[in-house]
């Protein structure tokens, strides 16, 4: 296989992971409008507001993530605004336009008629306050209902990474994981299935090329992979917990929320790897004992590997605060 | 008196049948549980049908059987039995009910059904130990015959009382196995004809046959990848697909699916290539080298272009019938989730976790590599073959929880394998030590110089410390492997008694006294049918209790567990899912009397049809795209029937069906209407019914049903 057909390969599984959203007309009229500004905050009367994001008009299909303030001296809402303007700047240039997500900023003046209406439906006590006008599907709801928006986290300040783990729970795309800390691999594999699948085949090519499938333990890894993918649960966490790995900087971030899904997700490859290091284990003391002597070296490996897993699921359980189940307690 | 006790060889096959009749006992024995705790009952759902298929078949004689036409399912389609089921198991209970009288046995049928699983998983270990000793030894059959006997992965699937298809379809999968490598190995036609009719057996049995149509030709085309082609290969496998294609034709349920649907073309598609690879050495011995390469290569092009055209012809005009469903979903996982909710709305369709893994193997799964690096080290055509059914079983087991089922066995034999490699390892270690001890091997050096003493004692000297140190290392090896065995037993024997025994008519909890309870609702509202509503009363519920109304309450359902057409369950669901005047119409529309639906609420019973409703929701709007899974959700997105309920489930018939009047118990001090099984207090508490009447609630509250209100002359009073 040419270099290119990989590179084929790979264009064609990026562009089967790209989901289209067909807005409808007011909506595509606010995304061009979005485009027009570079990504810059739109900011909204208050009139316009009611008119088309409160009704729900504007967000059939768009999530509205509406910064709400005050008007005048308002230092924190200033502050705030300008991180919030940051991030939705960031936000644009790193998912694009049509990625189903508006930014918009609401002034609002308690001595106007019209904004106390907005702040009593909102049920609005305090700003600045950031709230999420979740996309209504088409569904006919005139009056705003507790529910239809969402207010983020108002404890840390509306960074990126906030909102990026924000959307990516929302889209339900991304695994609102344990795993937030230095394991990305799983989120990764999980993220760009079509990549990988890309990628498997450049892999099977290449060993195509090296002749390597003619040698049994090409094959017996092979086989490894497949018994270690499904016994750690690859498929349920494919189909069940399948995530979008979002990136912060330039930095992947999984979303950390507790999760019963995800925590399999963890578990699995936990599980795996006491499987995979228990059998090792044994092979090894197979090996030991068809040779002639037993060695220093052999026993220290064999206990180096039991002090190992247990390693891991010690420093596992510690650091990302795994709820380890009864069976892996056992088992452990 | 001189008594003979035979020779060693006589003494170990004494010893082995020993062990496999005791296994025997013991898988039988452990399957007992469920009637130990509970009674003998036809567990579950699907059993039910396959318990009154049989009854007929028993009573009523084959040809009844064959042509039985059931009006009271589907109603008011009906469906063809004798066309649409795998009468295999039928077929089995009838045989053994027949045999049990014959000697004496004066058995009910039913308990001849509940006693299917318990005496067939004799059965299954018997063919495992023949299946492993083909491909490793009879240690390891005996471990393999003694492992699947309790290994919980099978016996979720065959404790007494689970009559289903898989009950004896293990069995006659690792048969069928069995006899094939069996074939492969001695090139008989005998063999390859005996793996046909024990294809025919599993085909009329389970379809899951289909897993053995296309391990079989991988498993080939695998070995002619590998350059192991044999003539023995050949007359295997052309044995097995002619004779076994032609017979599985024969069952009316696969008919000429066996030709022309897309899971069978592998088998075929190997079929051909086999031959037209043996044509082309054939050719090859005739023409010089030269020839013969560009021979070949137009041989290839063709054949090549004939594949595609055919294949193109037969998909075009329809010949070829499309994949299933299921198969679909078992090359690309989200395939059910995605495009068909029937599929995955089912709980034994959902992908594995890997506490399953754990649950179902236990100790096989740290085993089974171990025995897939032994089969690897020594490369043979049986060995090869494990390598393949325990890939394909490993990966399908994670798509499709249900196929733990099949992984269960191909785990047993390959962890077999290792550990009876592991085991032989450790016991040559002792043995060894056993033979160096020798005193004559000692006194051997004494005879020489005084030098080669000197060099003699060193060595005896120095072995004897490695010696002692390898016997202590193997012990305590061999012991911990015992120990684990141990647990193993231990793991399977609790899982069984704990898990695997209930048979989901009849629940269970533990009171605070450690004393069992026990829940009858379920019989109850099927008996209260039986005898209170007239004989042609139809009854409508959600499709997974229809196979238990026809068996307990006989009366005639809407829709039932074969989910033969999806369009019908559609309709049920849209009455689930409708407020009541529509309801109404549809229930005027399939002369509905009663509709039964399920409410754990008040017993705190999760499985209950509140709890499934969003997949009536979603089978629902598959077919009718007014029905939107959004409207039943809370305005958050979330399913709730707390104060922030969404509209259309307060308005749909599961909710006034479920919580009518439920708000009059005391559940909790302080709150109304609290549902136990949701840990809510429900948000619309004052429920009331137009057109239906409650007609009877079970003790628990479990099963509700309700009867369709007819219209007076005059119109409604």
């Amino acid at each position: 296989m040419r270099s290119w057909h990989v590179l084929a390969l790979f264009a064609l599984s990026l562009v089967v992971q790209i989901d289209g959203v067909k807005y409808n007309s007011f909506e595509s009229a606010m995304v061009q409008e979005n485009k027009k500004l570079g990504g810059q905050l739109m900011r909204l009367p208050v009139q316009l507001f009611m008119d088309y994001v409160v009704s729900g008009k504007a967000h059939e299909k768009l999530n509205v993530i509406t910064i709400m303030t005050a008007v005048g001296d308002c230092e924190p809402c200033r502050d705030q605004v300008a991180k919030f303007e940051n991030s939705a700047k960031l936000f644009h240039r790193l998912h694009g336009f049509d990625s189903g997500f508006l930014f918009v900023n609401v002034e609002i003046d308690p001595n106007q008629a019209l904004d106390g209406q907005v702040a009593g439906a909102l049920g609005l006590e305090f700003v600045p306050i950031v709230y999420n006008f979740k996309p209504t599907r088409g569904g006919n709801r005139p009056q705003i209902r507790k529910g239809d928006s969402e207010m983020l986290p108002v404890d840390v300040p509306p960074d990126t990474s906030v909102i990026n783990s924000y959307i990516a729970m929302q889209t339900s795309r991304v695994m609102p994981s344990v795993m937030n800390g230095p394991i990305h691999i799983v989120p990764i594999l999980v993220a760009y299935e079509w990549t990988i699948i890309a990628a498997v085949i450049a892999v099977l090519a290449f060993c195509a090329k090296r002749g390597l499938y003619r040698e049994k333990n090409f094959w017996m890894v092979i086989v490894f992979i497949v018994f270690c993918f499904s016994i750690s649960g690859g498929h349920y966490d494919l189909i069940q917990s399948a995530p979008l790995l979002v990136f912060s900087n330039g930095v992947p971030l999984p979303v950390s929320l507790e999760n019963q899904r995800n925590q399999f997700v963890l578990e699995g490859l936990l599980w795996c790897s006491f499987v995979g290091v228990v059998s090792i284990l044994m092979l090894s003391l197979r090996d030991v004992a068809v040779q002639e002597s037993v060695t220093r070296q052999h026993v220290l490996w064999c206990i180096s590997m039991v002090a190992t897993m247990y390693a891991i699921f010690g420093i596992t359980s510690r650091v990302f605060s795994v709820k380890t189940p009864g069976y892996l307690k056992y088992a452990q | 008196m001189q008594i003979s006790i035979g020779s060693l060889r006589q003494q170990e096959a004494l010893l082995r049948y020993g062990i496999i009749a005791l296994t025997w006992v013991l898988g039988f024995c452990t399957r007992m549980y469920s009637v130990i705790r509970y009674e003998s009952i036809i567990h579950e759902f699907d059993p039910w049908f396959n318990f009154r298929s049989t009854k007929l078949l028993v009573d009523e004689g084959t040809y009844e059987f064959w042509n039985w036409f059931d009006d009271r399912s589907w109603y008011p389609l009906g469906r063809v039995v004798g066309g649409t089921v795998y009468p295999g198991i039928m077929y089995t209970a009838a045989a053994m009910h027949s045999l049990f009288h014959f000697v004496g046995f004066k058995m009910s049928i039913k308990d001849v059904c509940v006693m299917t699983a318990p005496i067939w998983s004799g059965l299954t270990a018997v063919s495992a130990f023949l299946l492993t000793s083909e491909i490793s030894d009879a240690g390891a059959g005996l471990i393999a015959a003694v492992s699947i006997a309790l290994i919980p992965g099978y016996m979720q699937r065959s404790v007494a009382g689970s009559y289903d298809n898989e009950a004896i379809a293990i069995t006659l999968l690792i048969l069928c196995f069995w006899v094939f490598l069996r074939s492969v190995s001695t090139g008989s036609i005998l063999w390859a004809a005996l793996a046909s009719l024990s294809y025919l057996y599993m085909v009329s049995s389970w379809g899951g046959y289909i897993f053995i149509t296309n391990i079989i030709p991988i498993y080939v085309l695998v070995m002619l990848l590998a350059g192991r082609y044999s003539h023995r290969l050949y007359v295997a496998y052309c044995g097995w697909y002619v004779l076994g294609t032609v017979l599985s034709m024969q069952i009316r349920f696969v008919g000429f699916n066996a030709i022309q649907s897309s899971e069978h073309m592998g088998a075929m598609g190997v079929f051909g290539l086999l031959n037209l690879y043996v044509f082309v050495r054939w050719i090859r011995s005739f023409v010089s080298e030269s020839t013969f390469r560009g021979l070949s290569q137009l041989v290839v092009v063709l054949a090549i272009s004939i594949f595609l055209l055919a294949g193109f012809v037969g998909v075009a005009s329809g010949f070829i019938g499309p994949w299933t469903g299921r198969f679909y979903t078992l090359l690309d996982p989200t395939y059910a989730s995605k495009h068909i909710p029937i599929i995955a709305s089912v709980a034994e369709h959902q992908p594995t976790t890997w506490s399953s893994y754990f649950m179902d193997l236990h100790l096989f799964v740290f085993l089974m590599p171990v025995g897939l690096y032994v089969v690897f080290n020594n490369i043979t055509d049986q060995n090869i073959f494990i390598i393949v059914y325990g890939t394909a079983a490993v990966y399908f087991s994670g798509v499709m929880v249900r196929l733990m089922l099949v992984l269960a066995p191909a785990a047993v034999i390959l962890g077999s394998v290792g550990l009876s490699d592991f085991l032989k390892t450790f016991m040559a270690v002792i043995k060894t030590r056993v033979i160096d001890m020798d005193p004559l091997a000692a006194e051997q050096p004494a005879a020489g110089s005084s030098s080669q003493k000197r060099k003699g004692k060193q060595k005896i000297g120095s072995a004897s410390t490695k010696r002692r140190l390898r016997k202590e290392v193997a012990i305590g090896v061999i012991g911990f492997v015992f120990y684990m065995l141990s647990m193993y037993v231990r793991h399977s024997v609790w899982v069984t008694s704990e898990a695997y025994s209930s048979p989901s008519v009849v629940l269970s909890t533990k009171g605070p006294d450690g004393n069992r309870v026990f829940f009858d609702d379920f019989r109850e509202a099927y008996y209260w049918l039986r005898q209170n509503t007239d004989e042609d009363s139809k009854v409508m519920s959600w499709w997974d209790y229809g196979y238990q109304l026809a068996g307990m309450a006989n009366r005639t359902t809407i829709a039932d567990n074969n989910t033969w057409n999806n369009t019908h369950i559609a309709t049920v669901g849209r009455l689930l899912s409708a407020p009541e005047d529509l309801a109404y119409k549809i229930c005027k529309k399939l002369d509905v009397n009663y509709v039964l639906v399920v409410f754990g609420g008040l017993l705190a019973f999760p499985s209950d049809d509140v709890n499934k409703f969003l997949w009536p929701v979603r089978i629902t709007s598959s077919v009718d795209p007014t029905v939107v899974e959004s409207d039943y959700l809370t305005a958050d997105g979330a399913y709730s029937v707390g104060p922030d309920i969404g509209p259309a489930l307060k308005q749909s018939m599961v909710y006034k069906l479920a919580y009518y009047r439920f708000a009059e118990l005391k559940v909790l001090p302080g709150k109304v209407g609290f549902d136990r099984a949701r840990n809510v207090e429900i948000g619309h508490p004052d429920v009331s019914l137009k057109y239906f009447e409650e007609a009877f609630t079970s003790e628990n509250w479990l099963v509700r049903i309700y009867k369709v209100k007819q219209p007076d002359a005059y119109g409604w009073k």
